[in-house]
């Protein structure tokens, strides 16, 4: 009997490991995203002795993850269409540049704000709107609009006297040293995203294009309205963004903004994201994709990384995320 | 089960590699151990750069190494994006790291740089350039004049070479005005020099063509010079004359045309030699990390110059002849920072923390040697 009661157990216990297996193997793609994030914390916080978590290690990482989470999320409907945008540093750039004169101008804080959304959300229209007209890929018209935006700023900083500073730097203190705004917004922004993308009929629309733009059109799915409204989105999120990024240093040079669009792609791989859109993409990827990049930015720093391997460290890193998204089917990570 | 377990290795070998590589950043020599008690006994400034790479990256990184040898002080290097928002980040970081000071290399977002510095009772200082007189904080030590107070006056020295030389048509090429303040400073001497030199107008000097950062913008601006002056024989290059004027030239149609540079790399000495570079020049980075790391270190000592002024001196270091460029190699630039520029006696020499009746004049008086006094020193 004692003997049975063993045998039952083994297998029990065989069993539960098979479950956990099997659990494993149905959710590989939830591991995935959130290895990197995991991997970065967990080496980070050991080698700062948990310095990682100080209080104002935290305000750091809040105030440095607002620009690149708002981006993010607001780009990944772009992206879920297996779009690629890189025109957004030169639009915050712009952004930033139009907001800095209005608010000079003697504008309030909230008519900066709308018109940060504005001039955004025309970039993003324009955007899609060469892409859709001209029957180009979406990268090719973000490609127009990052050197039309990147021009026009610096033209505008090369051909003024002074430098274009934000003057009374007290009217963008909501977005520069209110830490409970940044915090509710960047949740109310995830919420958003999550419910827009999740569940909403924009967001499955835009992974049903993004899986194959012909069925979704057979479908019943308006491709290219689809496309507008996620363009439209993103225009506004990147224009929300542009008041934080200006926030942080008050001042707009030719250089703002460079990079950012990188950071994107970066933060969007790191959290797991398919760069082909399409069924697969999640709106989780932005969120654990930039919390992760901003960690391992500041970890890097916090632990005073040698110079010469910071890019090592990262392509480390980079590689291994990459490693476990290589190891999926093809056509769930290369852009078409 | 085998490729999970092969997973697991992987991500086990990779994270001892990361442990490995997450040595701190004065971690260089084999003295972890010593470094690190150095770290908690003393304190930690921050440095700032876009780079470690290029020469200045690594005379810079280099002279603080041999400071953090001899002072109760350690480095953290971050390397920094361009734009506003990195520079701000990387400051953050820095900050959240636990630096007491930090040496930035660039004037990037000043105000809102010295705010984080005040915030986080951090003193701040601007290495690779001078700074507007309308920002102040007690924890800001100012910046430096890369170019001497006067830039007009290494124009002139180049103006002397080219004169020397024997060069008749000069094309001169420049980072744009917004980016490189002191660059009509210079062109300005230049054309005056060589004006007083050559009172008979044989030496004509074409109009500036300004381009931006990138070698091909540079390379568009020297294909522009040859083909508006076909006759050109020599190019003033401001921007980057070394690493992008100098290629540029030897890639046109023209290779013959000799270079004024404001700049230096490892083609220098035999460029020079060859005489298709008549002039080079760069910064003393000794002179500049010592100017600013004695203010920061006397302050975090809880001592100020009584004579302080906002932006403070350095020499620029012009070479002509294959001669000069060994003596900088020697003098200002050598692998033993104890016989370069500023040695560690001599910095402690102007600095309060050591010496009392240390003034910033004097501190000033050291970072401007010009390359034979600090060989006369030696």
């Amino acid at each position: 009997m004692k003997e049975v009661t063993h045998i039952n157990g083994a297998n029990a216990r065989s069993g539960g490991l098979s479950k956990f297996l099997q659990f494993t193997k149905a959710n590989k793609n939830i591991f995935i995203q959130y290895s990197s994030l995991i991997l970065v914390f967990s080496f980070f916080m050991i080698m700062s002795n948990g310095d990682l978590l100080s209080v104002v290690n935290l305000q750091t990482i809040i105030r440095q993850l607002a620009v690149l989470f708002i981006i993010t999320v607001g780009l990944m409907f772009v992206f879920s269409h297996g779009n690629m945008d890189i025109s957004v540093g030169g639009v915050i750039a712009l952004t930033s540049m139009i907001v800095t004169f209005t608010l000079n101008a003697g504008a309030s804080l909230f008519v900066a704000t709308l018109v940060a959304i504005v001039v955004s959300v025309g970039c993003y229209l324009l955007n899609i709107f060469i892409a859709n007209q001209f029957k180009l890929m979406a990268v090719i018209a973000s490609l127009a609009i990052m050197f039309s935006t990147r021009g026009v700023v610096t033209y505008m900083v090369s051909t003024s006297n002074e430098s274009i500073k934000v003057e009374d730097i007290s009217k963008l203190a909501l977005f520069s040293s209110n830490l409970t705004f940044t915090i509710t917004s960047l949740i109310v922004i995830a919420i958003v995203g999550i419910v827009l993308f999740n569940y909403s009929k924009i967001g499955k629309q835009n992974k049903a294009v993004g899986d194959n733009p012909l069925a979704a059109m057979q479908s019943g799915v308006d491709v290219k309205k689809s496309k507008v409204i996620s363009y439209l989105i993103a225009g506004i999120m990147i224009g929300f963004a542009s008041m934080f990024s200006l926030a942080r240093s008050y001042t707009v040079s030719e250089n703002s903004g460079m990079g950012l669009e990188m950071d994107v792609i970066v933060a969007l791989v790191l959290g797991g994201m398919a760069l082909s859109g399409g069924s697969k993409s999640k709106i989780s990827s932005a969120i654990v994709g930039s919390i992760t990049l901003v960690l391992l930015n500041n970890g890097l720093i916090m632990i005073g990384v040698r110079p010469e391997i910071v890019s090592l460290v990262k392509g480390i890193i980079f590689l291994i995320v990459v490693f476990f998204i290589l190891r999926r089917p093809r056509t769930e990570v290369i852009p078409r | 089960m085998k490729t999970l377990l092969k997973k697991v290795l992987l991500l086990t070998v990779i994270s001892v590699l990361l442990a490995a590589c997450g040595a701190k950043s004065n971690d260089s020599s084999e003295a972890n151990d010593s470094d690190k008690k150095q770290t908690d006994d003393g304190f930690t400034i921050g440095v700032m750069l876009y780079n470690y790479t290029d020469v200045q990256g690594k005379e810079i990184k280099s002279y603080g190494d041999y400071l953090a040898e001899h002072f109760n002080v350690n480095f953290n290097y971050a390397t920094v994006g361009t734009s506003e928002e990195d520079h701000i980040a990387a400051l953050e970081n820095l900050i959240a790291s636990g630096v007491d000071a930090v040496i930035s290399g660039y004037d990037t977002s000043l105000e809102q740089s010295l705010q984080l510095a005040e915030q986080a009772k951090v003193y701040y200082g601007v290495a690779l350039g001078d700074v507007r007189d309308d920002v102040s904080s007690e924890y800001f030590v100012g910046g430096l004049y890369n170019f001497g107070e006067k830039p007009e006056t290494i124009g002139a020295q180049y103006a002397q070479a080219a004169y020397e030389a024997g060069v008749k048509n000069i094309g001169v090429t420049s980072f744009q005005e917004f980016a490189f303040v002191d660059a009509p400073a210079i062109i300005s001497g230049f054309k005056e020099k060589l004006a007083e030199l050559d009172p008979a107008n044989e030496i004509t000097v074409y109009d500036t063509e300004y381009h931006m950062f990138g070698p091909e913008d540079v390379s568009s601006a020297v294909t522009k010079v040859i083909s508006d002056h076909p006759e050109v024989d020599a190019i003033f290059g401001l921007g980057s004359g070394m690493d992008f004027v100098y290629p540029a030239i030897l890639n046109s149609t023209k290779p013959d045309i000799k270079v004024l540079a404001l700049g230096y790399n490892d083609s220098t000495p035999a460029a020079l030699e060859n005489g298709s570079v008549l002039a080079a020049g760069t910064n003393n980075y000794s002179q500049i990390i010592a100017n600013v790391f004695a203010q920061l270190y006397d302050r975090l000592n809880g001592h100020e110059y009584t004579d302080w002024e906002l932006n403070g001196s350095v020499d620029y270091p012009i070479f002509s002849s294959v001669e000069e460029v060994e003596d900088f190699q020697k003098y200002i630039v050598p692998g033993d920072k104890s016989n370069g520029a500023v040695t560690v006696e001599e910095l402690k020499q102007v600095m309060k923390t050591f010496n009392e009746n240390a003034t910033w004049q004097e501190l000033q008086q050291l970072t401007t040697r010009t390359l034979s006094e600090i060989k006369e020193a030696r």
